[in-house]
């Protein structure tokens, strides 16, 4: 989960210095792709929740 | 020409350059131990004096602020025991590579326009990627002991770190879509308008608190945690190890903090009459007051706790601050 995590982190960056010139139209992907890892995440996180997965 | 004479003159011209004595000075070398020096004695005043005791007195005049080089000198000329079951080569390697890794960060830093060793231009994802290897080293380190507390302290920092970089990266994302850039002093010149600690109240705070962690002190200073496991990964270090250990986690100390005035709180940017030097390390060293304070003023955390606040709180509220951050700088969307 971290490795996926960092290396989002990377992406975002990307993203993040070109903002301006991306617009709301580059922005929908990235929230997609947002949307998408933080399900997982999510679901990870409840299972890790739970004792007896322990 | 005489070939000694002119490698004579080839050795004062760079001994003499302004880039070997930014490196080999300030903000090099000598100003990294002697700040560290002084970071190590004014944790352990303020940290006293929360705690209503006097701390260090005794070593000069002046609230024993000498009592650090009397403790530097006393470690460097300690013996160096090795456990028989170590593995030497990443026992001894591990403090010492850390040590040049956490010095390296202040060569990043802009402490005025001029006052800086190395203008990078990606120089924010260096500094957090110079800080990526460092869990790497602990649990090196707490490995090669080949004991029971190290190995342990080693695990707890590697947990620590890899449920805080995450939220510490994209805390520092804010930062790059305001200014629109990675270089550090590009960053502080977008603040001529205004400091980013403002818009970025909560990136600034999620920094902050994982910046703490990152350096493993208190209250998230699972990895050496004294009364549980010995100092941890330190433990079974001696003398000059011990040094280099503890060394890191001051220069830590002012690196962050340095980086926290460059990229929330202007920088060296300030009042015209006053030179950008003095407001630059005057920022650095009220951050790093707050944070010394923080030790006096919070309990540990349990390890539980503090991966579900990493995973789960910060993650979180790092991912709203870049929202947030989104419609400050390109607006709501129309439809």
């Amino acid at each position: 989960m971290f490795v996926v995590y960092d290396v989002v982190a990377m992406f975002l960056f990307a993203w993040a210095l070109n903002l301006r010139a991306l617009g709301s139209a580059g922005t929908l992907p990235v929230v997609v792709f947002l949307v998408v890892l933080l399900i997982p995440l999510t679901y990870a996180l409840n299972l890790a929740g739970k004792p007896e997965n322990w | 020409m005489d070939p000694i004479s002119d490698m004579i003159q080839m050795t004062m011209a760079i001994l003499t350059s302004p880039l070997f004595l930014k490196i080999a000075i300030f903000p090099g070398l000598t100003s990294i131990a002697i700040v560290a020096a002084i970071l190590t004695w004014l944790d352990r005043k303020v940290t006293a004096r929360v705690q209503l005791r006097i701390g260090p007195q005794y070593a000069s005049p002046l609230g024993g602020i000498l009592q650090s080089f009397a403790d530097l000198i006393k470690l460097a000329f300690k013996e160096l025991i090795i456990p028989e079951r170590a593995d030497k080569l990443f026992f001894v390697g591990a403090p010492i590579f850390g040590m040049i890794l956490a010095g390296g960060l202040m060569g990043l830093i802009p402490f005025s326009r001029e006052t800086l060793i190395a203008n990078v231009e990606v120089g924010l994802p260096v500094f957090l990627a110079f800080l990526t290897l460092s869990p790497t080293l602990v649990l090196l380190a707490g490995w090669s002991a080949n004991s029971k507390y190290p190995f342990i302290g080693g695990l707890r920092s590697l947990f620590q770190q890899t449920a805080y970089e995450i939220p510490l990266w994209l805390s520092s994302l804010g930062v790059v879509m305001m200014a629109g850039s990675f270089n550090l002093l590009k960053i502080v010149d977008a603040q001529s308008n205004g400091w980013f600690i403002l818009p970025q109240a909560l990136g600034a705070l999620i920094f902050l608190i994982t910046s703490v962690a990152e350096q493993e002190r208190l209250p998230f200073d699972l990895p050496e945690a004294e009364p549980e496991i010995i100092m941890g990964w330190q433990a079974e270090y001696p003398g000059f190890f011990f040094l280099a250990a503890q060394g890191t986690g001051f220069i830590k100390l002012y690196a962050f903090s340095a980086l926290f005035s460059t990229i929330y709180l202007g920088g060296f940017l300030g009042p015209a009459p006053i030179p950008p030097l003095f407001w630059s390390l005057l920022k650095t060293f009220i951050m790093a007051f707050l944070v010394i304070l923080l030790r006096g003023s919070f309990g540990r955390v349990r390890i539980d706790q503090l991966l579900r606040a990493g995973w789960t709180i910060l993650l979180g509220l790092a991912i709203a601050n870049i929202a947030i951050t989104y419609f400050l700088v390109v607006g709501i969307p129309t439809i």
